[in-house]
């Protein structure tokens, strides 16, 4: 990881990240950023393991998250 | 310090015995991948994190997986209670009865009892973070692999719940990380890390 | 565990999951004005259930009044 160098103004906003870094580094991983819209009412979202929709990943249905996509 | 709530997470009522699966679960009991392993390695990793979002991240998300070790924990002891000795033994859990009757022992579907080994907490947030990613993914891998097996909607409901965690807990993991590596990088936000000092003279 | 207490006591389960999911995004979102809201607004609502399920069936943490005996001790534990 290189220290020095300097960080681009505009990369850091303490009062919301953007969902990708403006500047993204060589051997550096990231993941992007959740911006909360709405959620599921209590009782749904315990059932579903989640109250964001946008993180709601069921078993089976998104290829992504099946064995034999 | 904690605070106990005498209440699970998510519910469990399992209805009938089934002590071949539970020996397949209680990996997320005591195995590499599961709960244990998730609880310590995170309360572990949180004394040496550099930001507040990340110590916040790592302590909150270490508590709930000591919830989720206790899903488990209960998944595996309904699974087997009041099983005869003579079906535990044929259903695969003979060597796990001889030394825990029907207790909870911490340990992995292959039998390997539970070791630090499993976890690093290596002081560097990168490295941290990024093996709490890998964590999560591998523990969401197995839940997939449990409910591959399972087909009791009893023991399937808490099992995808917890599958859930995992990839909600992934995603906060990597926003810690892109927290960590915006104030990293920022040369005016000093890190209290004197190895890191001495590592890079300004 | 009679259902009708099974089913209160899944209203506090859920009350409070909300609030943890809440917990960690904030954790990672802390000028998030609107999670803030929401959170403080499902935390007055997860109290008054919370209350009322001790009222009628004892507590949930030890941290709370006892008659006697001692309830913190009573069946059912989580697990049963």
């Amino acid at each position: 990881m290189d220290m020095k160098k300097p960080l681009n103004p505009m990369a850091v906003a303490p009062h919301s990240f953007p969902a990708w870094p403006p500047s993204p580094m060589l051997a550096h991983a990231y993941v992007p950023f959740q911006h909360m819209g709405n959620i599921f009412n209590p009782m749904e979202g315990l059932s579903k393991g989640t109250i964001f929709p946008e993180l709601y990943r069921p078993y089976g249905v998104d290829p992504e998250y099946t064995v034999d996509a | 310090m904690w605070v106990y709530e005498k209440k699970l997470e998510y519910p469990v009522r399992i209805k009938n015995r089934n002590p071949r699966l539970a020996k397949y679960i209680i990996t997320q009991y005591g195995g590499p991948d599961g709960e244990l392993s998730a609880s310590l390695r995170y309360l572990s990793q949180r004394f040496s994190m550099p930001t507040e979002e990340a110590r916040a991240t790592l302590n909150d998300i270490g508590t709930e997986e000591l919830a989720h070790l206790e899903i488990v924990g209960t998944i595996v002891h309904q699974l087997t209670r009041g099983v005869p000795a003579d079906v535990m033994e044929r259903e695969g859990l003979g060597a796990y009865y001889a030394d825990h009757d029907h207790a909870i022992y911490p340990l992995s579907a292959a039998g390997t009892p539970w070791t630090a080994a499993y976890i690093q907490s290596k002081g560097d947030p990168i490295a941290d973070l990024m093996e709490d990613l890998a964590a999560e993914q591998k523990a969401r891998a197995t839940y997939e692999n449990l409910l591959n097996m399972v087909d009791d909607p009893d023991v399937r409901e808490p099992l995808k719940f917890l599958r859930q965690r995992e990839i909600v807990h992934f995603q906060r993991f990597g926003e810690a990380l892109r927290i960590v590596e915006e104030k990293l990088a920022q040369k005016k936000f000093y890190i209290k890390s004197p190895g890191y000092l001495n590592k890079n003279p300004e | 565990m009679d259902s009708a207490r099974e089913r209160l006591l899944r209203e506090v389960m859920a009350a409070d999951f909300t609030l943890i999911e809440l917990n960690l995004y904030l954790n990672t979102h802390p000028y998030d004005q609107r999670a803030i809201t929401i959170f403080n607004e499902c935390l007055q609502k997860a109290k008054a259930l919370r209350q009322n399920y001790e009222r009628l069936y004892g507590p949930i943490t030890p941290m709370t009044p006892s008659k006697c005996p001692w309830q913190w001790i009573e069946d059912p534990w989580p697990w049963q």
